[in-house]
Formats: structure tokens, C-alpha cells, sequence
């Protein structure tokens, strides 16, 4: 160990007894021990604790911060921030389910806006409701009655009926909902109808009727429902059912007196003109019609006799 | 201990007070040699530690007061010319002692004052915490933020640097 080592040790106090009979030997040591010695006498303030506090207490800045700090930890604070949080949470809860409802009118084509640009026309008495305020997150649409659907590019678009689920991987098709099943056409893009187990893709031009157990398929040429113009078309249908179509449609009552029901029908007829519509139906099929004072309509075969 | 507790918790400031204050005193005065200043860059370091409770965590209090009061102290010196005013160094234990061996305590008593006049600050401080507090070159090396190898030797060039100072007078 050299000399500095030495006195350094010795100046922390680290020194044995045996270093310190070595450092006795050092010519500077007897200077060093009386620095040391004469160093130590230096008197130092002594800090008076208690009225060094009290004197700090007295600060300006001490007591402000002391107040502003109590302020900001107040109960009443926190819970007027919790309070808002709460509300905020909750309200965004309720907006994202809040549904929105449309009803078609009689005889009259409701057109509904989507938040999305998506269009949906409904046919009367049909009814659509929507989740407009989570639609962002999911675009699904109930159904009763029919509608036809105009839908922009997107996620997922789903229709959801009580005869089964819609799912669009494309644009423009129409909803028909009846007691016993439902009519599926599709005029652009891709259209997949899920119908208890079974799953079946639509395609442009196609309709597909689904009723109890079996379904159709039938080819369609029209870019658009006809009900969308005010018309109703049939495709190879029996008369029973268009009648039945043009009761709904005038709000009236059609009788028939010797005449085949299960005649075949292809065409349509307006829905503004009851007139027109019945000579539509009528004339193709030799058959006439008369209409009563009330709501009343005999269609018959003057042909045949009774 | 608390150690956990926040500075801005009044309990926790005094107990750093209390724990601190003096030694931090002791540095600030063999600093400015200064009773009244030393009191006063002490109090102001205090009053920032507690206007920064937020930010210095109990563990980190006693290095940032060691900080905060040598940023005072070389703040005063910047712009006041430090006036050092020397305490007399009291000859203890006068008692039973001859007049020559007096007289020549009172000497060296003065060339040792003027010694450590010559001395930089910062061996100053260094030596006089080693020497009056007894402190150790660990907690030396903490308060200067320098190594324990460095403290040891600022304290050793100082008592060599004293000898000579006092030989040579």
C-alpha cells in the first residue's frame, strides 16, 4: 500500500492500529494530525429544526400549494368526474341501441336512407327496423313485408325476417316475406338467403321462391321490382294468387263465378288504375269483369253459361 | 419508514426536514462560510423541494436538496461576489493551557484559516464534510455525484494541498 492509499484510508477512518504506526513514520504525518486535530474545532451553525419548519409554513408558496393540492384530491372533484364518465359510457350504450323503425304506408312506397347511403324502398305495410347508431358496426336490417334494397359497399348487410336471413355480398335484390315462405330476387351482385339449414346463393337475374320444404327457381329480366313503378308482375302464376294480389292492392273484394282458378298468368298490372289493372288481367285471359256500388268485383267467363 | 410517501405529504416533508436539514446546513456553510446565508439557501431549497413533490420521489429528496442548494450557492457567488465572512475557529478546552502554547494554537489557527481560503470550493466542502462531520467517502461522493474513489482523493489533495498552503506561510 502506498502513501496516498494510507492517508486516504486513514482520512475515512479506516486505518488498524499496525497503519497507523506506519503512518507515524511519515515526516508529514505529525502536520496532517494537526490540521486534522485543529479542523475539527471549526464550529458549525447548528440548524434549528422546529423554527426552520415554522418558518417554511409561513411561505406563501407553502401554504398556496397546500390548499390547491386538498382542492384537487376532494371527493366531491372525483366524483363529479366519475359521474361524467358514468353518463357518457351509459348514454353510448343506449345510443348504440336504440332502434329505429319504419312502416310502410297502404298503398304507398316508403323510401328509407340508411346512415351508410344504403337505400331501402318498402312496399305497403312492410316495415323495416335498424340500429342507427351502431350501423357502423354492424349493418342489419329486420324485416317484415317486402322491400327492396339498394346497398353501398360495405361490411356485411343483413336482412333478418321471421322466415329466415338474408346476407348480401352484393348490391340490389328484393325481400318478399309471405305466411309461408319467402321470395328471394336478386337484380345485381350476389345474394346468399340462409333458410333454416340450407344456404343458397341468388344470383343477378334470379328469384327464388322458398316455401315449407322446397324451393324455385325462376329467371327474371327486369332490372327492378315492378312494384317499385306501381305494378305487380306475375311469371307463369295462377290466377287465384294475382287475384289475391289485386285485392290487397285496391283494398277490394274479387269474386269469380265460373271461371279456372288455376288459369296461368305472365304479366302486370298498374296499381294506379283499377280499371286498367283489371282489363290487364282480364282481356289476355277472355275473361270479364264488373264492378259493383261497394268494393265488390265479379270476374266471370261471359262465354260460359251458368 | 415511510419511504413509500410522497414528499407532498406534509408528514413526509418533515420527516425529510428534520432528517436532512442539518447536514444539508453544514455543506451549505463550509460552502459560504455564511451562518445567516447557509440558513437561508438551506430554507430555499426546501421551499423547491416542496414546490417539486410531484416530481422527486423520498429516495431522490436528499440529492436533489443537495443539488438545489449548490445551484443557490453558485447562483450568489454569479452575482453577488461572495463576501466570505469567516467564523472564528474556537480554540476548545483553553483551560490549564500555557500562554506560549496559546499563542501558538491562535496562529495556527490563522494560517490554517487562510489555508483553506486558498483552497477551491469544492476540495473546501469536500474536506471539511470529511473532517467536522465525519462523514465517509460514499456519502461525500453521493451528495457531488462523483465516484467514491474521487471523493477520497478530493479529500486527500486537499489536506496535502493544506500542508503546504500552511509550511509555505
Amino acid at each position: 500500500m502506498n502513501k496516498e492509499q494510507l492517508i486516504e484510508k486513514w482520512l475515512n477512518g479506516e486505518c488498524s492500529a499496525q497503519e497507523i504506526a506506519q503512518l507515524k513514520t511519515l515526516p508529514e504525518y505529525a502536520m496532517y494530525e494537526k490540521i486534522d486535530a485543529k479542523v475539527k474545532q471549526l464550529e458549525v451553525p447548528q440548524h434549528d429544526i422546529s423554527a426552520g419548519l415554522t418558518s417554511l409554513k409561513d411561505q406563501e408558496s407553502f401554504r398556496k400549494k397546500s390548499d390547491a393540492k386538498v382542492k384537487f384530491l376532494s371527493f366531491q372533484t372525483i366524483s363529479k368526474i366519475a359521474a361524467i364518465l358514468i353518463l357518457l359510457a351509459a348514454s353510448s350504450i343506449f345510443l348504440t341501441t336504440v332502434e329505429t323503425s319504419v312502416n310502410g304506408d297502404l298503398a304507398a312506397i316508403e323510401k328509407v336512407s340508411l346512415p351508410d347511403n344504403s337505400r331501402i324502398s318498402l312496399s305497403e305495410n312492410a316495415s323495416v327496423s335498424y340500429k342507427k347508431y351502431n350501423w357502423l358496426f354492424e349493418r342489419n336490417v329486420e324485416l317484415t313485408g317486402e322491400a327492396f334494397f339498394e346497398v353501398a359497399k360495405g361490411k356485411t348487410f343483413t336482412v333478418t325476417t321471421s322466415q329466415g336471413v338474408v346476407t348480401v355480398l352484393g348490391t340490389k335484390f328484393n325481400v318478399e316475406t309471405t305466411e309461408s315462405g319467402i321470395i328471394v330476387t336478386c337484380y345485381e351482385g350476389l345474394v346468399s338467403v340462409t333458410r333454416g339449414t340450407t344456404s343458397i346463393n341468388v344470383e343477378p337475374g334470379e328469384r327464388y321462391e322458398f316455401n315449407n320444404k322446397s324451393f324455385t327457381k325462376i329467371k327474371v329480366y327486369t332490372t327492378h321490382p315492378t312494384w317499385i313503378f306501381n305494378e305487380s308482375s306475375f311469371t307463369d302464376q295462377d290466377l287465384y294468387s294475382v287475384l289475391m294480389e289485386l285485392e290487397n292492392e285496391y283494398n277490394i273484394t274479387v269474386n269469380t263465378k265460373n271461371i279456372d282458378v288455376n288459369l296461368r298468368y305472365t304479366g302486370t298490372f298498374t296499381h294506379s288504375n283499377l280499371d286498367d289493372a283489371l282489363r290487364t288481367i282480364t282481356v289476355p285471359l277472355n275473361l270479364s269483369y264488373s264492378k259493383d256500388t261497394k268494393n265488390g268485383v265479379l270476374i266471370y267467363d261471359s262465354r260460359k253459361k251458368e | 419508514m415511510e419511504e413509500e410517501k410522497s414528499v407532498c405529504k406534509e408528514k413526509a416533508f418533515d420527516e425529510v426536514y428534520k432528517t436532512y436539514a442539518q447536514s444539508l446546513r453544514s455543506f451549505v456553510f463550509f460552502k459560504c462560510r455564511d451562518e445567516a446565508r447557509s440558513f437561508d439557501i438551506v430554507q430555499e431549497s426546501f421551499i423547491k423541494l416542496w414546490e417539486n413533490c410531484a416530481k422527486v420521489s423520498p429516495a431522490k429528496a436528499k440529492s436533489y436538496l443537495y443539488t438545489v442548494a449548490n445551484n443557490n450557492f453558485l447562483n450568489i457567488v454569479a452575482h453577488q461576489k461572495v463576501r466570505y465572512k469567516y467564523a472564528e475557529s474556537k480554540t476548545a478546552r483553553v483551560d490549564n493551557q500555557s500562554p506560549e502554547y496559546l499563542l501558538e494554537e491562535q496562529e495556527f489557527g490563522d494560517k490554517l484559516q487562510r489555508a483553506l481560503d486558498n483552497l477551491t470550493e469544492i476540495q473546501r466542502t469536500a474536506f471539511l464534510m470529511s473532517r467536522v462531520e465525519g462523514k465517509k467517502y460514499r456519502e461525500i461522493a453521493e451528495v457531488f455525484n462523483i465516484s467514491e474513489k474521487a471523493a477520497g482523493k478530493r479529500v486527500l489533495d486537499a489536506l496535502e494541498n493544506l500542508r503546504l498552503s500552511i509550511e509555505n506561510i
